[in-house]
């Protein structure tokens, strides 16, 4: 009576393994790509988008059910899908040139994540997650951040160290360095800089120490080895755009700029300005373009003319055949935390030479696409704002203020420095939202965790300081 | 044509027999010889072996079986081509010997719709003397003397006496009578079975009563007509799914849905294009399999109602079987020409609320205002020599009706033009338009000596109630049955349906579905405007005065800018889906007599389809700017093989039937598809070619082998018991738990047959118990994880995910075991029928995908887990309390059904199942709560102990942030459904009430119209404001603290539904919870059939009626604001159910239908 039983419940059309480029690919694709694509939450607390009342976490406003549950699902799933190169693809060849370095790259790769995920929660389920299904633990607990972060150093370590160029690589499939492990080196050392310095705060001596053996290893040292993912047109194409341009097109009136960005670039006169924003709509209709921001969190009830207000530059950003590389790990990030260390004598620098990792950061911020400034623009721009001044504090605050504008387009990188070092001073909107009128701290969890996973949320709760609100500090965010 | 025509043709078939003292099993046999009938007895119950006498010489066989039955209290009942022979009430006619007879009389007998009725028994009672009318009603007799008294009897008629006085000539009209009593039933298999044998209830609905519906999906058909039988309507009107839930819902996921059996062979019932919940998405109902059903060719519908009548179905008979009996022809029986038309005009029962009063705005003004220079800036009352600027933006603060009075001012709409500003045109008229459809029936049917036949042709037109959706549906069957060798019977038939549907309406939250779009739409706006749905340059250039983005010219015409948003007219004239359905149900059945009361049967069962499913959008449409196409090619094919073997004995007092049988059942579905989007030439709507191809696949195979036995013994035909087992093999469960076996036993006990009983009004009890278990094997490939593969590729890789769902290698069939008890009363000469039920069920070990824990990298896991229990009484009380001798009669029944379901337990760190949700509310399965549970999330107001809320001192409710907290519940307290029906001569009318007490349904659609101030509930403090109910609080830190005073401080309207709702993902769920009560009319019919006399010199038509119908009238009681709490959210999936969201209003009916017969 079971006759072929077997077979008949095996699906056709689904693949019981898959090589491990497969999900390599997929995993890069979704998670590199992320990182741009949180402006109405993240985009506008760090003050650079103002979507004004169409998205409440842009008010200040808890809405867990859509933005945090879909962003919290997302990133577990990508997890899952890079932890199952490790829990059954490559089983087993941990060791062998087939496996070793494939599995050290995903690793690294995970990690990226990792850190992601905790900078914007805070403590996450992190142990126990990512396990395979046949063992899976389903109440996962929530680890301390402060674990998490130890975790990720050491086991960052350990996958750089299993990097060996001779080894079998993802090739094409690895669309960011195309397999290249001296590259993959150097992205994991960088990985290692900002994960080091992320801490100065919380745990000075980790932080330098990290710091420190990052500083001494190769690290990415032009914007060709930054860690940038290929896009595609949307033309043809049914993923794989730079997430700017395809948020911008789905609904513009989500995609206006902010009033404290604009202004700062105005003020620098920064030569990004009009690669970044469109004259207001109706200064352009009027014969005088002016560049004017939209202010951050202004709640309901203000009524605004949104062509008074600029949009990101259409033709950039609206151009359905544009397409340029998403820049997620930058050679200019790793010059500002150099002049970062610099100022503070880590790795053997001194605060002296902040100033040059200072200027090549602005430098390589400003080269990269879609900016592309021409040398002269550049010089010009570094004449006037390339010095350094004041006291070290006042220092970092400068760097920190050249990086939030080189992090423009990726929304959480720049929005843990600005929590983390408190650079540049931010002015929260007028709404009161959910936090008084205090800009967020941290991303609150998935409502379903609330459900679904409800003694280990709350465990994790209990020791927020605020409780699961945008308000309560990451273990990170000391300063 | 009728049960009741069948039955006079087969009784009037002619006998010819001389016996003297001949036993009467003789007698019976004789006949049986010469004619097309079986007779159905237990000896010992009838005393067949006694002598008697009978002559007859070309008589009608009613005539000379009321002669032979009644003097030795012998009643007969007629079942197909079965009479049913039982022990009847004591005699009423002492024998006595013949008298010399010296009067005559003659006459004629109709029916109580006056048409003619051959074969009718007139026996001078006392005496065995009589004979029976001719084909056209008519008799002649002698009587003895003026003192004689003629009976006149037929089956399913009341017998009437009549004294024959001076009368020479009599006309009698007989009365619909007891038809019940030893009632016949179509059971699990195709069985049938006498209704007083059966151990378990089931529910009977006529064929007639379905097709009188004239409903587009036979589902909705069911509505209220069978005690535990709940039944919603589809959100996407008439082309849509219906959602039958029998006994409660008793699986913790998917639909709970029936079996739908027909003719013995399962059909596919699947609504593959469902919406299993519908949080943020949107899409069309498919429809399911029964709506495909002709209910013209259906001659009797049984419902069984749970594992108790449907243990051999095994498990798909878990949630109950709807077993269907189409029509077949009758042997000897000239061919009979039936026409049946049907025309109805449906418009919408309930509409929004709307308010007429303020138009677009907020707080009170227009929102923005064209200055005399041109330039539009945000609305201030200072300004002068321009103006007000309607809004085509997305905020609510635009979209909102929160303006100023609506009373003609001129104004500039977002596109532009010059408008008055004044309450918008009725979409319900402007846009909608009244439903219509048309039934054509053609049958003909009839049968020789050894060939049965029967055809029918049934063609259904539906034009819908959104423009442009059209349903069309040829019915085709021809089913046949021969005896083509001695003993060996063939029965076979062909149904091939073709369907279909043009346009089907998006429901749900999806971006097309124009009731959501006009529950919004500000109540100002320029209807004429929307009409227009193609931009102009004019309309762009005005509208981007506001920061309208990606309009061109010739796109869709929006009102608001959002990227998910339509215009309705765009929708139906500038984007299509159509499908067409090729349907085959088929079986061929060959039954072959080995000895008297042993046969074997083999059957082949078949129901298969082909669906096309192909749709575009227009280049333009705003959610679908560069234009898409998709066609899908969907085939599914339900085999089903069954060999049986049927043995009936009697042994003594004891009757056995028996039943062995072994069952294959297959089912096979593939899709294939594509979806493409970018068209590469506009106006060219084929797959491939467009830019971007995403190709579609989809298989699923499974197979149930199956063994299995059923026997049921009764003892002097009142006491019977059944027992049945059955084993299944499914390839569904991992090999080493693919077996499994469960069993039924059941008692039936005929009290007054066994015993007399000394209530005098009690004519008979039936006692019956049973206990019954089945399982259920779930759905293929859900023991092994799969990974994904995308689709697409990116820059030439291949993409892949793993599976979401973590399944379980070592999954096991559910079972549900379920008892029931119950008993069947008729009192007073059958005038006073009840019928009561009480039944338990628990099903176990459900294979159920619960929500886990996402932070695991899977958000469902497929295990078994869970208990869930019903129990619940059911009750049928009918009769007839008026009767009276011109004719007139009122019938009356009532079924009532009141379920109680409660989860019992889920598996360890699990708290709760989500069977469906939405923003803001959860329909959940908790522990020790009732499946089906509303549960509102993220939102709540702050309440105080006693309940109020606490107001800030801004005036406003304080929100609080929370996990969920249980509001309401889904499921209703109890159903009932009232039918009553009068009749007079030809004339009859009939009602049919659909009743359901408790359970609540949340409103999406008023969510949407409080945040945007569109209804008649946002009116109250428009001007000068509102005072918040509940008591003021004060902060004190993080706290709020109650002062005890009631609130005085007034809002206005627009902040207090902002703080209520100010979107559909941001509100709080108790303020759009409904009572779902309501008292519906669901059904009235006024027919009239044309007396035989009119027609009597009609050679063409034999028969005539006309009957005026409404459906879905009205409600006596309803407390639903603006919707049909009876309507379901989206369709049949018990994750949409107590939600409303935007549906389709429900159709009010009315219309007319004719039957002719030649």
């Amino acid at each position: 009576c079971t006759n072929n039983f077997e077979e008949l419940n095996t699906s056709p059309t689904q693949p019981r393994n898959v090589p491990a480029e497969y999900l390599y690919s997929q995993a890069q694709l979704n998670g590199f790509l992320a990182d741009g694509t949180n402006w109405w939450q993240v985009g506008s607390w760090v003050e650079q988008w103002a979507s004004g009342s169409l998205s409440a976490p842009s008010q200040y406003l808890e809405d867990r059910d859509i933005y945090e549950t879909n962003n919290w699902t997302s990133h577990y799933e990508l997890i899952k899908n890079l932890s199952q190169i490790r829990n059954q693809v490559l089983k087993g060849q941990e060791a062998t040139p087939n496996g070793r370095t494939k599995l050290a790259i995903a690793k690294i790769t995970e990690i990226y994540f990792w850190q992601r995920m905790t900078d914007f929660w805070g403590d996450i389920p992190y142990n126990e997650a990512g396990l395979p299904d046949d063992n899976l633990i389903l109440l996962p607990k929530y680890d301390k951040q402060e674990d998490i972060y130890k975790s990720l150093i050491a086991a960052l370590d350990a996958a750089i160290g299993q990097l060996n160029a001779t080894d079998v690589s993802y090739g094409n499939a690895d669309f960011v360095y195309k397999g290249d492990v001296t590259k993959w080196r150097k992205f994991g050392n960088s990985l290692k800089l900002r994960l080091g310095m992320r801490l100065r705060y919380a745990d000075a001596a980790l932080a330098r120490k990290t710091v420190e053996e990052a500083l001494s290893a190769p690290l990415i040292e032009s914007n060709a080895e930054n860690g940038a993912m290929p896009t595609v047109t949307q033309d043809g194409n049914p993923f794989g755009y730079h997430p700017i341009i395809g948020g911008y097109n789905s609904s513009k009136e989500l995609n206006q700029l902010a009033a404290p960005f604009i202004d700062l670039l105005l003020a620098k006169n920064d030569p990004r300005l009009p690669r970044i924003a469109e004259p207001t709509e109706n200064s352009k209709k009027a014969g005088t373009p002016v560049y004017r921001g939209l202010g951050v969190a202004l709640g309901n009830s203000v009524i605004i003319n949104r062509d008074d207000y600029s949009y990101g530059n259409i033709a950039i950003y609206n151009d359905r055949k544009a397409t340029f590389p998403y820049v997620f790990l930058a050679y200019s990030d790793n010059c500002f935390f150099k002049a970062e260390a610099a100022l503070l004598g880590w790795g053997g620098l001194t605060p002296a030479q902040a100033e040059g990792f200072y200027q090549a950061g602005i430098r390589a911020a400003m080269q990269i696409q879609p900016y592309s400034i021409a040398e002269a623009d550049l010089t010009a721009y570094l004449a006037r704002e390339g010095k350094l001044t004041g006291t070290a504090e006042q220092q970092l605050e400068q760097i920190m203020t050249q990086k939030w504008i080189s992090l423009f387009m990726r929304h959480y990188e720049a929005y843990a420095e600005w929590r983390r070092t408190g650079y540049p001073k931010l002015t929260p909107g007028p709404n009161p939202g959910t936090t008084n009128g205090q800009i967020p701290r941290r991303g609150v969890y998935s409502s379903t965790e609330r459900i679904r996973n409800a003694a280990n949320y709350n465990e994790a709760t209990s020791r927020l300081s605020n409780g699961d609100t945008y308000l309560s500090k990451v273990w990170w965010d000391k300063k | 044509f009728s049960p009741d025509q069948a039955t006079k043709e087969l009784l009037s078939q002619r006998i010819s027999l001389n016996l003297k003292n001949a036993p009467l099993k003789q007698v019976l046999s004789l006949i049986e010889k010469q004619t097309q009938i079986k007779f159905i007895y237990v000896p010992q119950n009838i005393r067949a072996d006694r002598d008697i006498s009978v002559s007859a010489t070309n008589e009608a066989l009613s005539g000379v079986l009321e002669r032979v039955l009644a003097p030795l209290g012998i009643a007969y009942e007629v079942a197909d081509n079965r009479i049913i022979l039982t022990k009847g009430k004591m005699s009423e006619l002492a024998p006595a010997e013949p008298r010399a007879l010296d009067q005559a009389v003659s006459g004629s007998v109709t029916d109580d719709k006056g048409e003619a009725l051959p074969g009718v028994s007139i026996v001078v009672k006392g005496s065995t003397q009589g004979t029976t009318t001719d084909a056209q009603g008519g008799f002649k007799i002698n009587v003895p003397n003026g003192n004689s008294v003629l009976v006149f009897s037929f089956v399913g008629y009341a017998s009437q006496e009549i004294t024959v006085g001076t009368q020479s000539v009599l006309t009698v009209r007989l009365l619909p009578g007891d038809q019940t009593l030893n009632e016949v039933i179509v059971t699990a298999l195709g069985i049938k079975r006498e209704k007083k044998a059966l151990a378990y209830a089931a529910g009977e609905i006529k064929g007639s009563d379905l097709a009188q519906a004239n409903v587009t999906n036979l589902g909705t058909a069911l509505s209220a007509k069978v005690a535990g039988v709940q039944v919603t309507s589809s959100a996407g009107g008439a082309s849509g799914s219906s959602r039958i839930v029998i006994r409660g819902n008793s699986s913790l996921s998917g639909n709970s849905q029936p079996l739908y059996v027909i003719d013995g062979v399962p059909i596919d019932n699947s609504n593959r294009r469902a919406i299993s919940s519908f949080q943020l998405q949107g899409g069309l109902d498919g429809g399911d399999g029964i709506s495909n059903i002709n209910p013209n060719d259906i001659e009797s519908m049984t419902i069984l109602k749970g594992p108790n009548g449907a243990a051999l179905y095994g498990q798909l008979g878990a949630n109950g079987v709807v077993i269907i009996t189409t029509k077949s022809g009758r042997r000897n029986r000239r061919p009979s020409i039936q026409y049946n038309g049907s025309y109805s005009v449906g418009n919408a029962l309930v509409t929004p609320d709307y308010q007429n009063e303020y138009g677009q705005g907020y707080n009170g003004q227009f929102t923005y205002y064209r200055q005399a220079d041109g330039k539009v800036v945000p609305y201030n009352s200072a300004l002068t020599g321009g103006v007000p600027k309607l809004s085509a933006g997305r905020n609510p603060t635009t979209r909102g009706s929160w303006g100023p009075q609506m009373q003609g001012q001129t104004v500039e709409d977002m596109w532009g033009d010059t408008v008055s500003y004044s309450p918008i045109a009725n979409p319900y008229k402007e846009f909608f338009q009244p439903e219509k459809q048309a039934i054509n029936t053609v049958s003909v049917d009839g049968g020789g000596e050894k060939v049965n036949y029967y055809f029918s042709l049934t063609n259904l037109s539906n034009s819908g109630f959104v423009p442009t959706n059209k349903l069309n549906r040829n019915s085709v069957t021809v089913k046949l049955s021969a005896d083509i060798a001695k003993g060996l019977n063939l029965d076979t038939k062909i149904n091939y349906i073709n369907q279909k549907v043009n346009n089907r309406p998006y429901v749900g939250d999806d971006g097309m579905n124009p009731v959501y779009r006009f529950l919004y739409v500000p109540r100002s706006l320029n209807m004429d405007g929307l009409k227009r749905y193609e931009y102009t340059a004019k309309d762009i250039r005005y509208s981007q005065d506001l920061g309208g983005n990606g309009f061109f010219v010739g796109g869709e015409k929006i009102f608001e800018s959002n990227s998910v948003t339509s215009n309705p007219f765009w929708t139906i004239n500038n984007t299509h889906n159509e499908d067409t359905r090729d349907r085959i149900i088929a079986y061929a059945k060959l039954n072959y007599e080995i000895a008297k009361g042993i046969n074997v049967q083999l059957r082949y069962g078949s129901d298969l389809y082909y669906e096309r499913q192909f749709g575009w959008k227009a280049i333009g449409t705003r959610i679908s700017q560069t234009g898409d196409v998709y066609e899908n090619m969907e085939f599914n094919k339900t085999e089903n093989i069954d060999g049986l073997l049927m043995i009936n004995r009697e042994v003594g007092d004891f009757s056995i039937s028996a039943n062995l049988g072994a069952n294959h059942l297959s089912n096979r579905y593939r899709l294939t598809g594509n979806a493409g989007t970018q068209l590469s030439i506009p106006g060219l709507y084929a797959i491939g070619r467009t830019v971007l191809n995403t190709p579609r696949l989809g298989v699923a195979e499974s197979v149930i082998n199956s063994v299995f036995g059923q026997a049921s013994v009764g003892f002097r035909n009142y006491l019977f018991l059944d027992v049945s087992a059955r084993n299944d093999w499914s390839s569904t469960l991992p090999i080493t738990n693919s077996s499994f076996f469960y069993p039924s036993v059941g008692l039936s006990w005929a009290v007054t047959d066994a015993i007399p009983l000394n209530f005098p009004a009690l004519d008979y009890l039936k006692l019956r118990a049973s206990y019954a278990q089945a399982g259920r094997s779930g759905d293929p490939y859900l023991t092994l994880g799969y990974y994904n593969l995308n689709a697409n590729t990116f820059l030439n890789q291949p993409l892949a995910t793993y599976t979401n769902t973590v399944v379980d290698p070592n999954l096991k069939n559910e079972l549900k075991t379920s008892y029931e008890a119950g008993a069947e009363l008729r009192f007073f000469k059958n005038r006073l029928n009840l019928d009561f039920t009480y039944y338990y069920s628990v099903t176990s070990n459900q294979i159920l995908p619960i929500v886990i824990s996402q932070s695991t990298g899977y958000s469902t896991k497929v295990t078994n887990a869970g208990r869930i229990e019903n129990k619940g009484i059911e009750f049928l009380i009918g009769g007839t309390p008026v009767k009276l001798n011109n004719g007139f009669t009122w019938d009356v029944s009532f079924n009532f059904s009141a379920n109680r379901n409660k989860v019992l337990e889920l598996i360890d760190g699990v708290n709760e199942v989500v069977v469906g949700s939405d923003r803001n509310i959860r329909v959940v399965a908790a522990p020790g709560e009732p499946y089906g549970q509303l549960k509102a999330a993220d939102y709540a107001w702050l309440k105080d102990e006693n309940g109020n809320r606490l107001i800030d001192d801004k005036g406003l409710p304080i929100v609080q942030s929370i996990g969920t907290l249980a509001i309401g519940n889904a499921t209703p307290k109890w159903i009932g459904g009232l039918t009553n029906s009068f009749s007079y001569k030809g004339l009859s009318l009939s009602t049919l009430l659909d009743i359901r007490r408790g359970g609540q349904i949340f409103s999406q659609g008023r969510v949407q119209e409080a945040a945007y101030g569109t209804s008649k509930r946002t009116l109250e403090g428009r001007e000068g404001g509102l005072v918040a109910e509940g008591v003021k609080a004060r902060r004190e830190g993080n706290q709020w603290i109650s002062t005890g005073q009631p609130n005085d401080i007034p809002v206005t309207a627009q902040a207090y539904w902002n703080r209520v709702a100010s979107d559909k993902g941001f509100a709080v769920a108790e303020e759009f919870l409904y009572d779902a009560s309501y008292i519906a009319i669901r059904e009235v019919r006024l027919a009239y059939q044309i007396p035989a006399g009119l027609l009597k010199n009609n050679k063409v038509i034999r028969g005539a009626s006309l009957a005026l119908y409404g459906r879905n009238l009205g409600y006596i009681e309803r407390h639903t604001d603006g919707f049909s709490p009876e309507n379901a959210s989206i369709n049949v999936n018990s994750g949409t159910m107590g939600m409303e969201q935007h549906s389709l209003p429900m159709m009010r009916t009315v219309g007319v239908d004719l039957n002719l017969s030649f």
